[in-house]
C-alpha cells in the first residue's frame, strides 16, 4: 500500500518523461513521431547548409539525371540536386506551417478562450468571425489572400494562418464553456482571482490536451495547405524550393524524368503521415480521463 | 423450502488494469429468494455495482468472471451462451440502471425506448404501444397517452427515473436489479419511486435486488441485507437484525455513522439566552446583536428565452448568520438554497434585496474594498472529484488563496500550507500529491484547507458532503464542528439531507420555489415541522421512524 503510494507520488513528479514513454508505447504515436523527427532532421541539414549541394546551384553539365550515387534522386531540367532541393523545400514547408500554426493557435486560442469564459458581446462577435471564416473554402480563402498579400513566405503563412483561426477558436470555446463552470473556478472566484488570472492559472492547463491534439493536426494541414498554394503557383516564389511547387515543375517532365517526381511527393505524404499519426497518438496520451482513471 | 431464484455461489470478479490483475470481487455467495427483495449495501468501490453487472454478464470490457458460479432458476449464467443470455436479459432478469440523465437515449421517444425492449423479446402482445401506455401508467407518468412520444429532455428526472423503471420491468422479470435507482434524485422523489417499485415488483411477484451505499435505506426497504466491504460480504441477514445487533465491525461503525439514526447534534447547544436568540432571529426579530451576515429580502431572478416573465430562482429570502454559528438552508433541487448561497458567495449579482457581510452592504462595495470581504467568505462545493484544479498538487492548490491576496513570503505561506494541512488532518506529505491521488473524503478536506486558506469568517458549504460515502461523511461533519469550535467559525450550510442539517445546524431555513417556508431550531423543525414541504422532507429520510 505504501509502496503503490509511493510509485505513485513518484509518477506525478515527472508527468512529462512518463507521457513520453506512453507515447512511444503508443504504436502510431511513436512511428508517427520517428517519421517526423527522420524529416524534420534532413531539413535542418539543409537549414545549416550541411547538404552535399546547394539546393540553387544549377549545374548544366548534370541536367534531368537519373538517381545515381552522387544524386540519390537525380537531378532537374537545371541540373539541381533533387534531393538537396527536397530537404530545402521540407524547411520551407515546415517553416511555413509551424509559423501559419502558431500564429493561428495563439490568435484562435486567445478568442476562443475569452468568448466562452467572458460569453455577452464578445462571444457573439467572435462567433460571427469565425462563421464567416468558416463559410469561404479553406483553400479559395488562403487563395484569395495569397494573391492579395505580396508574396513570401511570412505572407503565405499568414494566408494559412487566417485559415486556421476559426478551427482553434472552436476547439478552444468549447471546453472553456464547460470549464467555467466548474467548481474549482467558482472557488478561485470566490477568493477574489481576475477573469485573466483564472483563464491564465485553470483554464488554459486544462484545455492544453485538446490544443496539442490540434496543433500537431493543424501542422499536417498546413503543410498540406502550402504545397496546395505552391502547386497553384501562389505559395513561396521561386527559385526558392517548396514541396508544392517542385510537384508542379515536374509534372511536364514525368513522362521523361518521373524520378523528379517522386522526392518532393514522397516528402510530403510521408510529412502529413508522420503529423498525422503523431496527432493520433498525442490525443491517446493525453486524454486526461483515461489518464486520471 | 423454497428453491431460490438465484444462487451465486463463491462469485469471483476480475479486472485487468494497468497495474496488473485486480480482484474486485473476492468469493461472494449469497440468494435470492422468489418474491424477496435483497439489498446490497456497501460505500463506493465497495464492488456492489460490479456483482450487478455480473450477475447478467454486462461487465465492462476489462473485466471477468474468474471463479465461481451464477444460477438463475438453475441455468448456469458464467458459461451460457452469449445467445441464450441475451433472451435472459431484460426478459427474465429486468435492470433499472443508475443514472437517469444517461441512460435514455437524447434522441428517441421515450415511448419507442420502451417498445424496444418489448420488441426484442416479442412481448407485449399485438397491440404494443397500447402495453406502452399501460406501462408508463403502471409507474405513475400522468397523461401517458401523451407523453409517451415525448423525447427525455422533456421529462424530470424523476420521471425519468420511472421510465427506466418501465424499462425493467416491461417484460415482466422476475428478478429485477436495481443499481442505485435514486441516488440521482431529490429525497422526496426517491421516496415516491421507491414506493411505486415496492408496490409494483409485489404485484408481479419479482424478486429484487438493491443496490445501494444507504444503509438506512436498506434496511427500510429490504427483506435482507447484505453488507459489502472491498470485494466481500461481511455480513448478511435479516433487515432488520442487521439494524439492531450488528455483528461485524464495519456494519457496526456503517449503522452508528447513519445520519438519520443519529438523535444527537454534533454542535454544542448555545445557552439558554442565545437558544432563545436564534429562535427570535428565525423569527424574523433582531435578538442577536451583531450577526456576521444579513440577508434581507435577497430575490435572484433570470431572462428565459421566449418568456416574458422573469424566473425568480430566490425571491425575498431574509435571515442572518450569527458568527461561530451553523446556519441551514434545506430543500429540494431548484428550491433556491444554492442560488442564495452563490449570492452570498458573490458568484451572482442579487436582483433585488441586500447583502451585509460584518456591516457592509456587498452591493455598493468598490472592488478592493470587495477583495477585502471575499476572504472572509469562502466555500466549499459539493464535488470533490470538480471542485480542485486536476492541474496542480495539494499545496500549490490551497497556496493559491494566499498568492491571489499577496499574502507573506513563499516561506511563510508554506508554513500556512503545512499549518491548514494539520488542521485538516492530513499528514505533510500529502502536500506534494495531486488531487486524482486521493479519495473523494481526501479531498473534499484539502477543500476545506483551500477554504480555510484566509482565514474567513464564514464558510459557505454547498452540499459539501453529500457526495461521500457515510463514514467519511461522518469524518468530515465532526472536522467541521472541531473547526468551528476552535477557529469560531460561522457555517452558511446548504443541503437536500435534513437528517445530516440536525447533526450541525444552530438554525435551519426551508426552503421551497425560491422561498423560505419554515425556519427554526434543528429541534422545532423536527419535532413540530409546520410546512407541508417540511414534512415531506422529513418524511423522505430513509430509516428515520426505524
Amino acid at each position: 500500500m505504501t509502496a503503490a503510494i509511493i510509485t505513485q507520488a513518484a509518477d506525478a513528479q515527472k508527468p512529462k518523461s512518463r507521457r513520453f514513454t506512453k507515447l512511444m508505447r503508443n504504436g502510431a504515436g511513436a512511428v508517427g513521431l520517428c517519421i517526423v523527427l527522420l524529416i524534420v532532421l534532413l531539413g535542418v541539414l539543409s537549414f545549416f547548409g550541411l547538404m552535399p549541394y546547394d539546393p540553387l546551384a544549377q549545374d548544366a553539365s548534370a541536367r534531368m539525371q537519373a538517381p545515381s550515387a552522387a544524386h540519390w534522386l537525380g537531378t532537374d531540367q537545371f541540373g539541381r540536386d533533387q534531393l538537396s532541393r527536397v530537404a530545402a523545400g521540407i524547411v520551407n514547408s515546415l517553416m511555413v506551417a509551424v509559423v501559419a500554426t502558431v500564429i493561428s493557435a495563439v490568435v484562435g486560442i486567445g478568442l476562443g478562450v475569452l468568448a466562452g469564459y467572458l460569453r455577452g458581446v464578445f462571444d457573439v462577435i467572435v462567433g460571427a468571425v469565425s462563421n464567416v471564416l468558416f463559410a469561404f473554402p479553406s483553400l479559395l480563402l488562403a487563395l484569395t489572400l495569397a494573391s492579395v498579400l505580396a508574396r513570401n513566405w511570412f505572407t503565405v503563412s499568414i494566408a494559412v494562418a487566417v485559415v486556421f483561426v476559426p478551427i482553434f477558436i472552436r476547439v478552444a470555446r468549447g471546453p472553456v464553456l464547460a470549464l467555467r463552470e466548474v467548481e474549482y473556478v467558482n472557488a478561485a472566484k470566490a477568493t477574489g482571482m481576475g477573469p485573466l488570472a483564472i483563464v491564465w492559472r485553470h483554464i488554459l492547463p486544462n484545455i492544453s490536451n485538446i490544443v496539442i491534439v490540434q496543433l500537431t493536426l493543424s501542422l499536417s494541414w498546413a503543410v498540406l495547405t502550402e504545397a496546395s498554394l505552391s502547386y497553384l503557383g501562389l505559395g513561396t516564389p521561386p527559385p526558392a524550393p517548396s514541396l508544392g511547387s517542385m510537384v508542379l515543375e515536374s509534372q511536364t517532365l514525368v513522362t521523361i524524368a518521373p524520378w523528379l517526381l517522386v522526392g518532393p511527393g514522397i516528402a510530403l505524404v510521408l510529412l502529413i503521415i508522420g503529423l498525422n499519426l503523431l496527432g493520433d497518438g498525442l490525443s491517446d496520451v493525453l486524454d486526461v480521463t483515461r489518464e486520471d482513471r | 423450502m423454497t428453491e431460490p431464484l438465484l444462487k451465486v455461489d463463491d462469485l469471483r470478479v476480475a479486472f485487468s488494469t494497468a497495474r496488473g490483475e485486480l480482484e474486485a470481487i473476492k468469493g461472494v455467495s449469497f440468494e435470492v429468494l422468489p418474491g424477496e427483495t435483497l439489498a446490497i449495501v456497501g460505500e463506493s468501490g465497495s464492488g456492489k455495482s460490479t456483482i450487478a453487472a455480473s450477475l447478467n454478464r454486462l461487465l465492462a470490457s476489462n473485466g471477468r468472471i474468474s471463479g465461481g458460479s451464477v444460477r438463475f432458476d438453475g441455468a448456469e449464467i458464467t458459461t451460457m451462451a452469449e445467445r441464450d443470455l441475451n433472451s435472459l436479459r431484460g426478459a427474465q432478469i429486468g435492470l433499472v440502471p443508475q443514472d437517469p440523465m444517461s441512460n435514455l437515449n437524447p434522441m428517441h421517444r421515450i415511448g419507442d425506448q420502451i417498445l424496444e425492449v418489448l420488441r426484442a423479446h416479442g412481448a407485449g402482445g399485438e397491440n404494443k404501444r397500447q402495453r406502452v401506455v399501460e406501462l408508463l401508467e403502471m409507474v405513475g407518468i400522468p397523461d401517458a397517452e401523451q407523453r409517451i412520444d415525448q423525447y427525455p429532455h422533456e421529462f424530470s428526472g424523476g420521471m425519468r427515473q420511472r421510465v427506466l423503471i418501465a424499462m425493467g420491468l416491461a417484460c415482466q422479470p422476475r428478478l429485477l436489479i436495481a443499481d442505485e435507482p435514486t441516488s440521482a434524485l431529490d429525497v422526496t422523489v426517491q421516496r415516491r419511486v421507491l414506493d411505486r417499485l415496492d408496490a409494483l415488483t409485489e404485484e408481479l411477484g419479482a424478486s429484487v435486488i438493491l443496490i445501494t451505499h444507504d444503509l438506512p435505506l436498506a434496511v427500510e426497504r429490504a427483506d435482507r441485507v447484505l453488507v459489502m466491504y472491498r470485494g466481500e460480504v461481511v455480513e448478511q441477514g435479516a433487515a432488520k437484525q442487521i439494524l439492531e445487533q450488528p455483528k461485524h465491525e464495519y456494519t457496526k461503525r456503517l449503522v452508528e455513522a447513519a445520519p438519520s439514526f443519529m438523535t444527537t447534534s454534533l454542535v454544542e447547544k448555545p445557552a439558554a439566552g442565545a437558544a432563545a436568540g436564534a429562535g427570535a432571529a428565525a423569527g424574523g426579530a433582531d435578538a442577536d446583536p451583531e450577526p456576521f451576515a444579513r440577508v434581507t429580502g435577497l430575490g435572484k431572478s433570470y431572462r428565459i428565452r421566449g418568456q416574458a416573465e422573469p424566473f425568480w430562482a430566490a425571491r425575498e429570502v431574509s435571515f442572518t448568520i450569527p458568527r461561530g454559528r451553523t446556519v441551514s438552508i434545506v430543500g429540494e433541487s431548484g428550491s433556491g438554497k444554492s442560488t442564495t448561497a452563490r449570492v452570498l458567495l458573490g458568484l451572482e449579482d442579487a436582483t433585488e434585496g441586500t447583502v451585509e457581510i460584518a456591516g457592509d452592504d456587498i452591493s455598493t462595495l468598490k472592488r478592493r474594498e470587495l477583495m477585502g470581504i471575499r476572504r472572509k467568505v469562502q466555500p466549499v462545493f459539493q464535488n470533490p472529484f470538480a471542485s480542485l484544479d486536476p492541474r496542480y498538487t495539494v499545496a500549490e492548490l490551497i497556496e493559491e488563496p494566499l498568492k491571489v491576496h499577496r499574502i507573506g513570503s513563499r516561506a511563510e505561506r508554506a508554513k500556512k500550507v503545512g499549518q491548514l494541512l494539520d488542521d485538516v488532518m492530513l499528514a505533510a506529505d500529502y502536500g506534494p500529491r495531486y488531487p486524482h491521488q486521493l479519495s473523494g473524503g481526501q479531498r473534499q478536506r484539502v477543500a476545506i484547507a483551500r477554504a480555510l486558506a484566509l482565514d474567513p469568517d464564514l464558510v459557505v458549504l454547498d452540499e459539501a458532503v453529500s457526495a461521500l460515502d457515510v463514514l467519511v461523511q461522518a469524518q468530515i461533519l465532526e472536522l467541521l464542528t472541531d473547526l468551528q469550535r476552535d477557529l469560531g467559525l460561522s457555517y452558511l450550510f446548504i443541503s437536500h439531507d435534513l437528517a445530516v442539517v440536525r447533526m450541525i445546524s444552530h438554525e435551519v431555513h426551508v426552503m421551497q420555489r425560491g422561498r423560505i417556508v419554515e425556519s427554526g431550531t434543528p429541534e422545532q423543525i423536527f419535532e413540530q415541522p409546520q410546512a407541508e414541504c417540511t414534512r415531506e422532507l422529513l418524511a423522505a429520510i430513509p430509516g428515520l421512524n426505524l
